[in-house]
């Protein structure tokens, strides 16, 4: 049975990167509205997403998309991407790679573990890569 | 259904609740219960907290760089 994140938990997430990488977390919850956060734990668990890597794409993709926090959203949907695959067993491929789909290299412009997650923050963040990007790409690159 | 008689014969003839009776299983159950639910979750933050640290080891430099 897969373990989703709670809205709770993804809190806790954007405290713990701004406690560790700084920002401001606005309290109680550094949320910009509590509704879209509760809204995209809900439809994670719904049958919508249903592979791990479906749901982990879901996650870094809407986080972002929907501007969730006040600040460090990005830093938030990533790391809550990366837990939720790993909490559930997951394992990220040591060496990570450049997916392909119809033509499209996701992410553009990368080489190295460090360079292609953060082209993939960006590259969600600018609208450059879909939801199905993502998934074709956590797809390539995690084993569970 | 409102009792037509004075309010403490009401509570009187209410069966009081003994030691041992149902209710009082049902509450320590139900306490039971609550005391488990809040131990999972306690041991799941554990969980989560742990992945976090090692994630902040592994990807340090890009949540640095995402945080500038």
């Amino acid at each position: 049975m897969i373990d989703h994140l709670t809205t709770n938990d993804i809190v806790h997430l954007n405290e713990r990167t701004i406690r560790a990488h700084g920002g401001a977390f606005a309290k109680p919850e550094n949320l910009r509205e509590e509704k879209r956060l509760n809204d995209i734990t809900d439809e994670a668990a719904t049958d919508s997403h249903l592979r791990l890597t479906d749901k982990a794409a879901f996650y870094l993709h809407s986080i972002i998309t929907q501007e969730v926090f006040l600040n460090a959203t990005e830093r938030t949907a990533l790391l809550a991407a990366r837990t939720f695959v790993l909490l559930n067993g997951g394992v990220f491929h040591k060496k990570l790679k450049v997916a392909n789909q119809n033509d499209k290299k996701i992410p553009k412009n990368a080489d190295g573990n460090q360079e292609i997650w953060l082209k993939l923050v960006a590259q969600v963040s600018s609208g450059d890569l879909s939801l199905e990007n993502l998934r074709e790409w956590f797809g390539r690159n995690v084993s569970s | 259904m409102t009792p037509r008689f004075p309010l403490f014969l009401y509570f009187l003839t209410q069966p009081i609740s003994m030691p041992n009776s149902p209710n009082q299983t049902d509450l320590k159950a139900l306490v039971n219960a609550l005391n488990q639910r809040d131990n999972n979750i306690k041991t799941r933050r554990v969980r989560i907290d742990a992945i976090v640290d090692e994630d902040f080891i592994v990807l340090d430099a890009v949540y640095q760089q995402l945080a500038k």
